[in-house]
């Protein structure tokens, strides 16, 4: 033992609560060897308000949980994250958390994951992920998007071995868009599902806030969060609100959550490996362009709304275990061109209530007919169709950068021609 | 303060979403607040909301309960006349409008405002004397600017609507509103191909704004009607006279036969200025670019 380990023991023995000094004395020991000197120096620091333990902050907790690495004391570091995430810090813990994390697999212990807890001030709980247990099989339809998602996002995860040989691995970001009422969040949970990873959907309403710079904050809690339990599915529901296109903004105080999304999505100071972030939006022209480029959302994937197929299987499902007679849901899906899941809802909803008044009338119980669903799709006008009036602007002039191809050509489609043919039921 | 806590600062949370362009949060922030704190801005934030949310009625009625509170505030005052004059109410929206400006005489931006306003009910002299009050504060104005190349415009000058909408976009290319009235200065003037040129790569940025414009110059330069350009240049009239009157006069001083065979190809040529545009206008906007 070096005079100079000695001495500070030495001091050690008069300041026992010292938790820098402490950590010195272990950095020490581990660089001439003494291993065994050091783990017994680590299970000294924070002794949950034993005397003569010093409880270490933020920086000191994350100190000694590397130094507990080091001395190949797993389950000490992971104590030592979880103590330095209930004092705040969040800079580093998800690439030492991940370190931890496949040493124990080595060993065959338990994944364990560090998730933070209450605290007073500062940013809120960030969000914690669940496990979807919906798959594309409960995607109706859309079968050219599962394809591609399946290819280009669930493949990356579940065989990881090919996609490194070709120099790709899994994560990245993701964004969905298409009109409103597709099935974009679905599909995202669903995209979850498929990888068989976390799923953490961050809402708009979580992330914005009246306070200067909290809104940043909420983000990057946001992010930390996802990267302590990667492999997982980051989704950020309604992105053209959280990066809402610095040109188009009428103030400046929500530049910075732009920024500090760009910082997120580059990993400045962080590592973003086995982080999958998929966006939604229903307006990609008002996300700022930035986030568009390679490296950030840089495959784009359209939701068109549901074809002839899809709706008809969306039907059958909104009207499974009503009580019906001669039902032809395959005509009526053909009627029905450009309508939207919610659109669909909204008209087996009005036919369902005609259906209820005719039994509130006769007082007989009528079962839901054709007749019925004809009527109430008089009234439905596709909500979809604004959307694809305002995308054919962009289609026609903004589509340098080919953003829109995949609009362009679903602009070009059946369902599209049937609906400018389209002319709604009279009503009965 | 937690995120979501939409109780704690309801103002700020909607300013923020209006920020944004996003009105219904914001009037859903709002409903978690009162107005005794700050009446006036809230009543202002609840006008701004409704109006970005295209209802100038609901919108016309937040501001008139603010000012019911504070009758003198300028930014309610204005929120109120442009709610007004987008419900087509020009005598209101100019009254409200005063009441801003007696307030600040001097402010360029309101008296361009002012003098957008008469000019659009057709005060062109009163304008022009706004105008001129507007430059006299601040030569380098870039609304006076604007509201000179209306005027211009509305005047029919169109090479000096033209010039000045050329001095707006040297200050600032993405100038949309400057973008919008260059272009229709030039298409009026039938200066199709450098109406083009401007439009379209503009409209790349503001498709929803200037996309009926961009797609309209399109038309304009169209090859199949290049040989319309007569017609587009100096209107039916002047070419119908100018036609028959060269019919005549190779009637008189040339042969009968060379007199029909120009009588028939104008016959033909106004045949197809009938057919042809309309159906290259369905085609383009059909075919979508």
């Amino acid at each position: 033992m070096s005079d100079r380990v000695r001495a500070l023991l030495d001091a050690l023995a008069l300041s026992p609560a010292s938790v820098p000094l402490r950590l010195m004395v272990i950095e020490l020991l581990l660089a001439e060897g003494r291993g065994d000197e050091a783990a017994a120096q680590l299970d000294e620091i924070g002794g949950g308000g034993e005397p003569n333990r010093g409880e270490p902050n933020a920086a000191e907790a994350l100190q000694g949980a590397k130094l507990a690495m080091q001395a190949g004391r797993l389950e000490r570091a992971l104590e030592l994250l979880e103590a330095a995430k209930r004092q705040g810090a969040v800079e580093g813990v998800a690439e030492l958390e991940r370190s931890a994390n496949a040493a124990l697999a080595e060993r065959g212990v338990r994944r364990l994951r560090v998730v933070r807890t209450g605290e007073g001030s500062g940013p809120p709980p960030a969000p914690v992920g669940e496990r979807p247990t919906v798959t594309f099989a409960d995607v109706g339809g859309l079968e050219d998007v599962k394809k591609t998602i399946h290819r280009r996002i669930v493949m990356p995860f579940r065989r990881p071995e090919l996609y490194a040989a070709y120099g790709r691995r899994a994560g990245g970001g993701v964004l969905l868009f298409g009109p409103p009422g597709c099935g974009k969040t679905l599909l995202a949970r669903a995209t979850a599902g498929e990888c068989g990873v976390p799923f953490l959907n961050v809402r708009m309403e979580e992330i914005l806030d009246p306070y200067f710079g909290q809104s940043e904050r909420n983000l990057h809690a946001a992010f930390e969060s996802a990267r302590a339990q990667a492999p997982c599915v980051l989704f950020l529901d309604e992105l053209d609100a959280i990066a809402f296109s610095r040109r188009k903004h009428r103030g400046a105080a929500g530049r910075p959550l732009v920024d500090q999304l760009l910082q997120e999505l580059d990993a400045i100071g962080a590592d973003n490996r086995d982080l999958l972030v998929l966006g939604a939006t229903n307006a990609l022209w008002d996300v700022d362009d930035a986030l568009l480029r390679p490296g950030r959302f840089d495959r784009l994937v359209f939701v068109p709304p549901p074809d002839v197929a899809a709706r008809r299987e969306i039907l059958g499902i909104l009207l499974r275990g009503k009580p019906q007679a001669g039902l032809d849901l395959a005509a009526l899906a053909a009627e029905t061109p450009l309508m939207s899941g919610a659109d669909l809802r909204s008209l087996a909803e009005r036919a369902i209530d005609r259906v209820i008044e005719e039994a509130l009338e006769g007082g007989a119980e009528p079962p839901l007919s054709q007749a019925h669903l004809r009527s109430a799709l008089a009234e439905t006008r596709p909500s979809t169709l604004e959307w694809l009036q305002r995308a054919r602007s962009y289609v026609e002039f903004a589509n340098q950068a080919g953003l829109y191809e995949e609009v362009a050509a679903f602009l070009k489609s059946k369902d599209v021609k049937a609906a400018k043919r389209w002319n709604p039921p009279p009503r009965a | 303060m937690s995120a979501g806590d939409l109780s704690a600062a309801p103002l700020e949370l909607a300013e923020r979403y209006l920020e944004i362009e996003r009105p219904e949060e914001a009037l859903a922030a709002l409903a978690r607040a009162t107005p005794d704190e700050d009446p006036e801005r809230y009543h202002l934030l609840r006008a701004e909301a409704h109006l970005l949310a295209e209802r100038p009625e609901a919108a016309r009625d937040a501001a008139a309960l603010g000012l019911a509170v504070e009758p003198e505030s300028i930014p309610l005052l204005l929120v109120r006349s442009c709610c007004h004059e987008r419900l087509g109410e020009l005598a209101a929206a100019e009254e409200s409008l005063l009441g801003a400006l007696r307030q600040l005489p001097d402010e360029p931006a309101l008296l361009c405002r002012y003098g957008r306003l008469v000019a659009r009910g057709g005060q062109l002299d009163k304008a022009r004397r706004l105008l001129a009050e507007a430059r006299r504060v601040d030569p380098d104005s870039r609304e006076a600017a604007r509201l000179a190349m209306l005027l211009d415009y509305l005047a029919g000058d169109d090479r000096a609507a033209a010039e000045g909408g050329r001095r707006l976009l040297a200050d600032d290319p993405e100038d949309s509103h400057g973008v919008a009235m260059l272009g229709l200065t030039l298409l009026e003037r039938g200066d199709h191909g450098a109406a083009r040129e401007v439009v379209v790569p503009a409209a790349a940025l503001d498709p929803e704004r200037l996309g009926g414009l961009a797609r309209e110059a399109r038309i304009r330069t169209h090859p199949l009607l290049w040989p319309l350009w007569p017609l587009q240049r100096f209107g039916s009239v002047p070419v119908w006279f100018g036609a028959v009157g060269l019919i005549l006069v190779t009637g008189r001083l040339a042969s009968p036969r060379v007199s029909s065979i120009l009588a028939l190809t104008y016959l033909a040529w106004c045949v197809y200025s009938w057919v042809v545009p309309p159906l290259l206008r369905r085609w383009v906007v059909r075919r979508g670019r």
